[in-house]
């Protein structure tokens, strides 16, 4: 649609017409911050955005883009780290930000149940008074929503004892681009029929919109242990992450970080991080009182065996924010030690950790550009941090062909491509090669089940096999070439 | 053994020739699904263990692998899927165990089946062998078909091989046992939700709640100590609980009928939600009450009383209640997999059913 041409504004008209006063943004400026979601490298000016604030106008919204055919692109906070709420050129963003009401604290039946703006730490705030908490915490957990979380699957810290989004979603209502209201689960443990919420989960707003979610809560640990570790070699603290969980402890966090990492967080925060260190494990345990004493003998010994020159153990509360406060703040310490950075996010096997951070290395001599490691080593989720400075001509370039380049090594050691920021537009490409035409026909008809017309949230999640037969990295699996039908010379 | 050559030339023929094919494992859900008219594509020979590595939590398996094949290989390294799969007639497969969906006492507090599932190789309708998921708990790429294919009882294509979570088996374990009716036992279940304890299991019958409370033996004890009760040496009586064998269950006893015009309903409701009117003997509780079963003769008063709850109740054997909408979608997800509706499947979801 060309600029403010007469459907532009018939359309502008009828949205503005079922949405409250302040709720359609249409000027240059008010468009700006929707340009972009945390991968602030990938933007897209809107043409406009609606901020709805109840179910029923988010109905309106959908209706009237599908009877005009515009693609909407749901956004919650923003947050999101693979271009996930790109607009759409011609389509409109759908910021859910203003549902931010906490509808109950359900004590009895441990759930509670939110709209999808609600930050993320708000749950586990108002979940406090009652001794409860939503344990998924993902980093930016104090501004992200979620209904952001349901869209990503996101993780955190925590995901290794306490899982996922998906583990702790026990309702959602859904609005489908169709016109339905779709509503599954609630306090419950189980539903008839297919898995619609752990199909939801994940689904990157390419199914529906969700209006409603209800979330388990779950008793808040009444003592914690945090523990930070130093190794002279990696693969001695991958060893300690293998030992731990050999033993049948699986901690309620395990994080890693490499030298570059340590270095710049402990400049950044004055944690106390050990410069000289290689690696370094943050290890977090819970439980009541008796069992988390043997339980942090039993870690003390493991980290102990497998080499670890030194170890600070933290019962106090202070002393533990003080520990966790470098590895919370790495990926801003990180940014300051170059202009700019790309955070990847990859999931590998975790005794493939040795040999992919030595690959990293390899891909950081031949780009020539800098990578700090971050890694959830509990679960062998990794972030590695490739630093350059977008001014100098090529590096963007190269640290987004390293960042293929690593992620194709992550599938290529059994791993994926994304552990918990989602596929967006980041990582089309690195789904053709974790994934065969068939696979790739298999997500889209699946997509059509929900959205006939591909409204919602167009170009995301799931490439094309145009895109997939023009990039030439194609999957071949149980010997059959994808995309035969091409013609290849 | 590896027979995927044979299933893939099964469901390619039953395309070609247009025949339905039913997806079978060891029949040990029997009671539990509907039968389904299907020409049998077995899965049993389809077994074996492809790889497993207790340091990183993940099991891989065939689909016909024994569920106790995978149970007894797990112990051996003091691992256990948590979820405690149902042994109905002291069978059943890794397929199956994914298929049906079915997770045992320990649900609330250890996760549910579908909870574990990594990633699943499956076919598809259109003859196609397709891998999602992977090994790897931390893996959003793409949708999330291994947990879509878990509890679709085959409707959407066998399950050809499964990557499942494992975790450390609990190594102590203790039962307490309170006399309680039905109401006072939610009361003390839903007091004891709101605190942080070992707590892996309930059961409620005819005036008798049992805990089971497993981790370590330091916190064991704590909590044992805390919560009072009488401890009870349990005997089997959580493998009844989860196989189905506890007398409660049974529909009839050498020969006896003892439920005559009455079936089995399975309901789950929001934990504290209020008891349904039922004899003592006619009921049991299980997930800290958000699992109830009712031997009813009266399907309307128990769909009312669960429908009251909000929650949903399946009498075993029927259908699972799926209404309206839910099922225009769902039968649109199944021709996305199996268009032709080559696949019968006790969730009878039927393509032509698509919104």
């Amino acid at each position: 649609m060309e600029e403010s041409s007469p459907d532009r504004r018939f359309i502008a008209g009828l949205l503005r017409a079922n949405l409250p006063e302040d709720g359609l943004i249409t000027d240059e400026a008010g468009l700006r911050p929707y340009e972009c979601d945390g991968l602030t490298a990938i933007r897209e000016q809107p043409w406009i955005v609606a901020l709805p604030q109840t179910e029923q106008q988010i109905a309106a919204v959908l209706r009237i883009c599908r009877e005009h055919g515009v693609p909407v692109v749901p956004r919650g906070a923003g947050t999101g780290l693979s271009g996930g709420a790109r607009p759409s050129r011609d389509g409109v963003v759908l910021a859910l930000s203003k549902l931010n009401q906490i509808l109950e604290i359900d004590a009895a039946n441990c759930v509670a149940r939110l709209q999808p703006g609600v930050r993320n730490l708000a749950i586990s705030e108002a979940a406090a008074v009652h001794g409860l908490y939503y344990a998924p915490d993902p980093s930016s957990q104090i501004a992200c929503s979620i209904g952001g979380n349901v869209a990503e699957n996101s993780g955190g810290v925590h995901c290794l004892k306490y899982g996922l989004t998906v583990h702790n979603v026990l309702g959602l209502r859904v609005l489908t681009m169709e016109g339905e209201v779709l509503e599954f689960g609630g306090a419950l443990l189980d539903t008839p029929g297919l898995d619609m919420l752990a199909v939801m989960c994940g689904s990157e707003g390419m199914l529906g919109v969700v209006t409603e979610v209800t979330v388990a809560l779950l008793p808040t640990p009444p003592e914690v242990v945090v523990m930070l570790a130093a190794f002279h070699e990696i693969e001695a603290a991958g060893e300690a992450v293998a030992h731990i969980i050999g033993q049948g402890i699986i901690p309620a966090g395990m994080e890693m970080m490499d030298r570059l990492a340590v270095q710049a967080a402990e400049q950044f925060a004055h944690a106390g991080y050990p410069e000289d260190a290689a690696a370094i494990l943050l290890v977090e345990l819970d439980g009541a009182e008796t069992e988390l004493a043997s339980l942090t003998a039993q870690v003390t010994r493991a980290l102990k065996d497998c080499g670890a020159y030194r170890l600070d153990t933290a019962t106090e509360s202070s002393e533990q924010l003080r520990l966790w406060k470098g590895r919370k703040a790495a990926f801003p310490a990180v940014g300051r030690l170059s202009p700019d950075y790309y955070c990847m996010d990859g999931t590998i096997p975790r005794h493939q950790l040795a040999n992919v951070l030595a690959r990293i290395s390899e891909f950081s001599a031949e780009y020539g550009l800098r990578v700090a490691n971050v890694f959830h080593a509990g679960d062998g989720n990794l972030h590695p941090l490739i630093l350059f400075d977008a001014n100098k001509a090529g590096e963007l370039q190269a640290a987004e062909e390293m960042g293929g380049r690593i992620l194709e090594l992550c599938v290529e050691v059994g791993g994926t491509v994304t552990g918990e920021h989602g596929v967006g537009i980041e990582k089309l490409d690195q789904m053709c090669v974790q994934f065969s035409a068939a696979e790739l026909e298999q997500f889209f008809r699946l997509k059509s089940a929900w959205d006939p017309l591909g409204l919602l949230n167009p170009g995301k999640g799931i490439p094309t096999l145009t895109r997939c037969g023009e990039l030439g990295g194609m999957h071949v699996r149980h010997g059959e070439l994808p995309f035969p039908e091409l013609e290849r010379y | 053994m590896d027979r995927v050559a044979r299933i893939v030339e099964a469901v390619n023929d039953a395309r070609q020739s247009r025949r339905g094919l039913s997806i079978a494992g060891s029949g040990s859900k029997r009671n539990w699904l509907p039968q389904t008219d299907g020409e049998l594509l077995v899965m049993n020979e389809h077994a074996g263990i492809v790889a497993y590595d207790p340091a990183e939590l993940v099991i891989t398996a065939r689909a016909g692998t024994p569920i106790r094949v995978i149970a007894d290989e797990l112990s051996r390294h003091e691992q256990t899927l948590a979820f405690e799969p149902p042994q109905f007639f002291a069978s059943g497969t890794l397929g199956g165990m994914l298929s049906a969906g079915l997770s045992g006492p320990a649900r609330p507090w250890c996760g549910s089946v579908r909870d574990a599932v990594l990633g699943v190789e499956m076919i598809n309708g259109l003859g196609e062998r397709l891998t999602f998921g992977g090994q790897v708990m931390k893996n959003v790429a793409g949708y999330d078909i291994s947990r879509l294919m878990t509890g679709a009882c085959g409707a959407l294509g066998p399950i050809l091989q499964a990557s499942v979570r494992v975790q450390p088996a609990r190594d102590f374990s203790l039962t307490l046992r309170f006399a309680l009716d039905a109401g006072a036992a939610n009361e003390l279940c839903r007091q004891l939700a709101g605190r942080y304890l070992p707590l892996t299991g309930t059961w409620w019958n005819a005036g008798l709640l049992s805990l089971r409370l497993a981790g370590s033996e330091a916190g064991v004890l704590q909590a044992a100590e805390s919560l009072g009760g009488d401890r009870v040496q349990p005997g089997n009586l959580w493998q009844d609980v989860r196989d189905h064998s506890a007398p409660f269950f049974k529909a009839s006893d050498a020969g006896v009928e003892q439920r005559a015009g009455q079936k089995l309903w399975r309901i789950v409701v929001p934990a504290a939600a209020p008891m349904p009117a039922a004899q003592d003997d006619d009921l049991a509780v299980e997930w800290a009450g958000g699992l109830r079963w009712w031997w009813h003769e009266d399907a309307s008063e128990v769909a009312a009383y669960a429908a009251a709850c909000n929650g949903w109740a399946w009498s075993l054997g029927d259908q699972q209640p799926i209404d309206g909408s839910h099922r225009s979608y769902m039968a649109a997800i199944k021709a996305a997999f199996d268009p032709d509706n080559i696949f019968v499947s006790a969730m009878n979801l039927r393509p032509s059913d698509a919104h």
